[in-house]
Formats: structure tokens, sequence, C-alpha cells
């Protein structure tokens, strides 16, 4: 069965039209002949393969759509030379089909079409048109573009760029991501010193990609170690909420128990997880150890606990945490909870005062960080 | 003298002059592009290859001599090609300080056919720009495929080893055992008939190595101490059934 029209046509879609509109122009020639090529030979695979990934796999193989686009290229720019008089065409031609260009961006970003960054790059684009109509020769105009950084100023999209790196900080902010924060932060550092240090004040977009790229490089493995940590302190809490509650005499009735096959392999499970859960969370404390250099101990000072209970991602209360925290001491191998701490867990239970309210709802940017255990 | 003989000597007149005001107004432009570049260590070759441009078009009498130093030099394909050798000079550099030996090859061939085989015109060095960086996005996407299982797996070869380690009871040793075979069971399964079989469509002679994941720049990824990557490099290997 063929790859279903739905996938294949958004993808060969712009290709066909490319065709189409090739055809159209009437163009022939061995650009124009590869181009017919390659789209029958993405039609074909569309009906060979079923499965959309391999249809896609083999696509990307093939370099299918760079292939088609190069050779779009070439047969256009080849009509454009025959179609002018002379082999090059004059300036006033090239100025005009650049400044008609530059129009029809221009259009598209008062449209909207492009968004906000269209917004914020529309007075470099009316700049440059302005400049293109206001008389000057074609070499006048290209002066003028690199006199005043007009091109790059589009090119380094410093309007834009600026304002999304200062928005990526107030986003790892709002995440209480301190990682996310440094990269933000660093990038923007960054951009503001090669801005600065700029004759043009814009910075150069290439330099500018070496620089990021490094940053994201360094950044990328303390992530991964803030990440990597907390999923795993994360999991414990979880195994010392699911021990003292497997105590508590709503336990039989908790969804992490039942079992549809009945209160026989309910009660199974309950036992399960009484008598398991502390050799399990022995292991998940070594291997925490191993991992980190850190215990469970000391993870209610560590800052990545700070960070997550202000994110609200904690989402205990901070009587259950305390619980958790005196269950923890508890978990070796055959202990059995003692009642007090059995029946704190049932009265929060009952009054609903296991979870924190306004889990998930993260302090405010900007808010001194809590932590209660500090 | 009547005005309909003046006429062509006037327009010859006015078109040398046009021709030389353009002619200067050329050269400025090419002053403002060597400007661009000139002492920026980032486009050495782009500042020799616009300074070698703009010193034709100023030694140049009239604007068509201009184009034929341009045509017989290439001048001006010099220049895109300088442009492109100093960005992937600097870009594999980049790689290669930082051991990203793999994300270094697109800029290294690049550079490799640019000193083989110059492009002969604008559109031939994009195409062969455009091919190799295509050819290396698969690379790269292959090359990182396995530590992105790896690392990706940790979770589940955590919870297969504490089923084997972990302080059991006896009477749930059985159920440990049951869950232990079933998650290998179920890693070999997943690997051989879902991870190899997508990642073969896309690499077809993929085989993962996991000798590979030692290399700097996948080991960075995961930032644990070396005996637990090597502990779980003999895991994953386990886990979906490669040994």
């Amino acid at each position: 069965m063929p790859v279903d029209p739905m996938y294949v046509d958004p993808m060969l879609g712009t290709f066909r039209t490319m065709m189409a509109d090739i055809d159209q122009q009437g163009l022939q020639g061995t650009d124009v002949d590869e181009m017919r090529g390659i789209l029958a030979h993405m039609e074909g695979l569309s009906q060979q393969l079923s499965d959309f990934v391999e249809f896609s796999a083999r696509l990307a193989q093939d370099q299918s759509f760079v292939k088609f686009s190069d050779s779009y290229g070439r047969a256009l720019a080849g009509a454009a030379k025959a179609a002018s008089t002379s082999e090059k065409p004059s300036d006033e031609t090239m100025l005009k089909n650049m400044l008609d260009s530059y129009e029809q961006s221009l259009q598209t970003y008062r449209s909207g079409q492009a968004g906000d960054a269209g917004t914020k790059l529309l007075p470099i684009v009316e700049k440059i048109v302005e400049l293109g109509r206001s008389g000057v020769s074609f070499p006048v105009f290209l002066r003028l573009l690199e006199e005043q950084s007009l091109l790059r100023a589009l090119d380094s999209g410093s309007v834009v760029l600026r304002p999304a790196l200062a928005a990526d900080m107030t986003l790892a902010l709002t995440n209480w991501n301190p990682h996310e924060y440094a990269e933000a932060s660093e990038k923007l550092a960054v951009f503001d010193e090669m801005t600065a240090s700029s004759a043009t004040g814009h910075p150069d977009s290439f330099a500018l990609s070496l620089r990021f790229r490094r940053v994201e490089w360094n950044k990328a493995p303390g992530q991964e170690w803030w990440d990597a940590l907390i999923r795993r302190w994360m999991y414990m809490l979880e195994l010392a909420h699911d021990w003292i509650d497997s105590f508590a005499s709503f336990a039989p009735g908790d969804e992490r128990w039942i079992s549809e096959l009945g209160r026989a392999e309910t009660m199974k499970n309950i036992k399960r997880t009484q008598e398991c859960e502390p050799g399990r969370f022995l292991y998940r404390n070594a291997t925490l150890h191993r991992y980190f250099q850190l215990r469970i101990e000391e993870i209610w000072t560590h800052e990545t606990f700070s960070y997550e209970y202000s994110a609200r991602r904690v989402i205990y209360s901070d009587k259950c945490l305390t619980l958790l925290q005196n269950t923890m001491a508890l978990m070796i191998p055959g202990a059995i909870p003692p009642q007090e701490l059995v029946q704190q867990a049932e009265e929060m239970h009952a009054n609903n005062s296991t979870y924190r309210p306004d889990r998930m709802q993260a302090l405010p940017p900007g808010s001194p960080i809590e932590n209660p255990f500090l | 003298m009547s005005t309909q003989y003046l006429c062509p000597q006037s327009s010859f007149a006015q078109y040398h002059t046009d021709m030389e005001q353009r002619h200067s107004e050329y050269v400025e432009y090419y002053r403002a592009r060597l400007q661009r570049y000139e002492g920026n260590v980032l486009y050495p070759h782009s500042a020799a290859a616009e300074k070698a441009i703009f010193d034709a078009i100023s030694g140049c009498q009239t604007l068509e001599d201009f184009e034929q130093i341009d045509a017989q030099q290439q001048l001006t394909l010099r220049c895109a090609i300088a442009l492109v050798r100093d960005k992937y000079t600097a870009e594999s550099q980049l790689y290669l300080e930082l051991q990203e030996t793999v994300r270094a090859q697109p800029g290294l061939q690049i550079l490799a056919n640019l000193d083989g085989s110059p492009p002969a015109t604008s559109a031939e060095l994009t195409t062969m720009v455009n091919d190799i960086e295509t050819q290396h996005q698969l690379k790269i996407a292959e090359d990182e495929t396995l530590i992105s299982s790896f690392w990706g797996d940790f979770k589940i070869m955590e919870d297969i080893e504490e089923d084997e380690m972990a302080s059991i009871p006896p009477q749930w040793q059985s159920q440990a055992q049951e869950s232990i075979a079933k998650e290998l069971a179920h890693g070999a399964k997943s690997f051989s008939e879902v991870t190899l079989v997508e990642a073969r469509k896309f690499f077809p002679n993929y085989q993962p190595n996991w000798d590979d994941l030692s290399e700097p720049r996948h080991r960075r990824k995961v930032p644990l101490p070396d005996e637990v990557f090597a502990a779980r490099i003999t895991n994953h290997k386990k886990y979906v059934g490669w040994e």
C-alpha cells in the first residue's frame, strides 16, 4: 500500500508546484529533465513504499530535495540568462530585481505573516527599499548597503536575536532552570560584547554562531548532570512515599495497588511494596552515590532540590516532605515504619494535604529561592 | 553645424562620462566590500580575494576591461570560494578543538574539495557545499544514534540492576527474576525490531559500536564517573541482546 497521501502531499507539494512553474514557463533542457526525473523518483517511492519513515529516509539518503532544488535554481538561472538581451543583465535590471525581492519581503512583513520577527525587521527592509528607490545607481546602492550595514543588520538578525535571547533568559528563570539561564545569559553577553566591538553595531552572524556553538557545547554536560540527578532523587521520594502509604489504612483502595484481579492480588501488591521497597531504596541511594557522590540525606539541602522546590515540581507538601525525610531514615530491609508516621500519612491523605496545592505553579521569576530544609 | 549632427557626438561623450562615473561607483562599492573583511582574522582568504578584485577594478581604465579581467581570472568566483573557505576553516577548527570529530567532517571535506578540484562556477560551489552538508547531516545523525539510545536506556538498566542487586526478601525473588527476564527480552526485541530497523531506514549499513561511545564527543554527554560508564556499556549490550 502506498504511503498515505496525507503525508506525501505536504512533503512533495512544493516540488510539484516548482515543476509546474517550470512547465508553465515552457523551460526545457538538462536541468529541467533532472528535475522531472527526481520528482518522478520521489513520486515512485511514495507508491512503492508503505512506511512514511522509510519514505522520508530514502528521500534523505538520495538527497532528493537538495538535488531537485539545485536543478530548479540552475533551470531558472539559465532561463534568466537566455531571456536577457546581453549575457549580463544591466545594472538597472539587477537593481529592479533586487528591490522587487525586498518589496516582496516588505509586504510579507507588513501583513504580519512573518510574525514578530518580520515586524522587527520591517524598518531595515524599508530603509533598503527607500535607498534603492532614491534614484541612486546599482553600485551606489550596493555601496550604501555595505556602508550603512543594512545587509549585516538583516543577516545578523540582531533586532530579532537580542530580544529572543532575553526571552530565553526569562523563560529559564520562569522554569527555575539555572543551566538554561546560564546558557542564555552567556549567549546574551557574547552578543552584547560582539555588538559593542563591531564597527557596524551589528555582530557578524557567522562569528556569533561559532561563539554560540561553543557556549552550547560547554553547557550541555552540566544540564545533563542536573537533569539526571533530579530524576533520580525524585524517584526516591516516590519510593519512600509508596512505602509509608502502603502501611496506611487507605492503601487497599489506592490506585497504586488496586488489581483488576481482585482484593487478594491488591493485598499482594501492597505486601510487595512493604517488603521490597526498603531494599530497592537502598539500592537507589547507593546508585545516587555511585553516580553523583551524593546520598539522599544530602539532597534536601542540595541546590537541585532548592530549584525544583521553588519551581514547585516537588509536588509534596512541606509536611509530607518531612514525613518522607523521616521515613527514608527507617527504610532498611525488614523494617516496619512506626505507627506514628503511618498515622501522619493517613491524616494527610484524609485532609488532602499530601500534595502541595500550588504544585507545578512555579514561584515568579526573580523570587528568592525557597527550601524549607535550609 | 546642425543639431542633428551634434547629437550623436554629444551622446557618445555623455556615454563615456556615464561609464566613467559608473566605474568609479563600482570602485567605491568594492572598496566598501573590502573594508568588511580587511583585518578580520576570521576571513583571511576573503580579505585577500576582495583585495584582488578591488585592485583589479581600481587598476582598470574601464568597466569593460574589468569585466574581461574578472572573466579571465574568475575574481568574483574566487571571492565566493574564499568566503566558503574561511567559514569552513573556522567551523572545522572549532569542532576539532572541541573533539567533535564527526561534526568537523563536512567542513574538512569541503576544504579538501576546494583544494583538489575547485568549482568552476558559483552554482557548482553551492551544489558542492549543499551536497556535502546533506551527506554529513546523515552521518552525524548516524553517529549520535547509539549514544542517544544508550543514555536514554539508563533508567531501564537501573531498574534491571535494582531487581538483580537490591535486598529483596526471598519470597519476591522469583518475581524480580521474571521481571528481569521480561525486561531483557523486551530490550532485545525492541532493539532488533525497532531501533535497528528504524536506524537502517536512514543508514542502511548502520552497525552499533559501543567502543565509539568512549570517544570524547559521546562520553561528555553522560557526565557520570568512568566506572559507571564502563559498567553501563556492558549492561547495555546485554539489555539490547547484542552479547
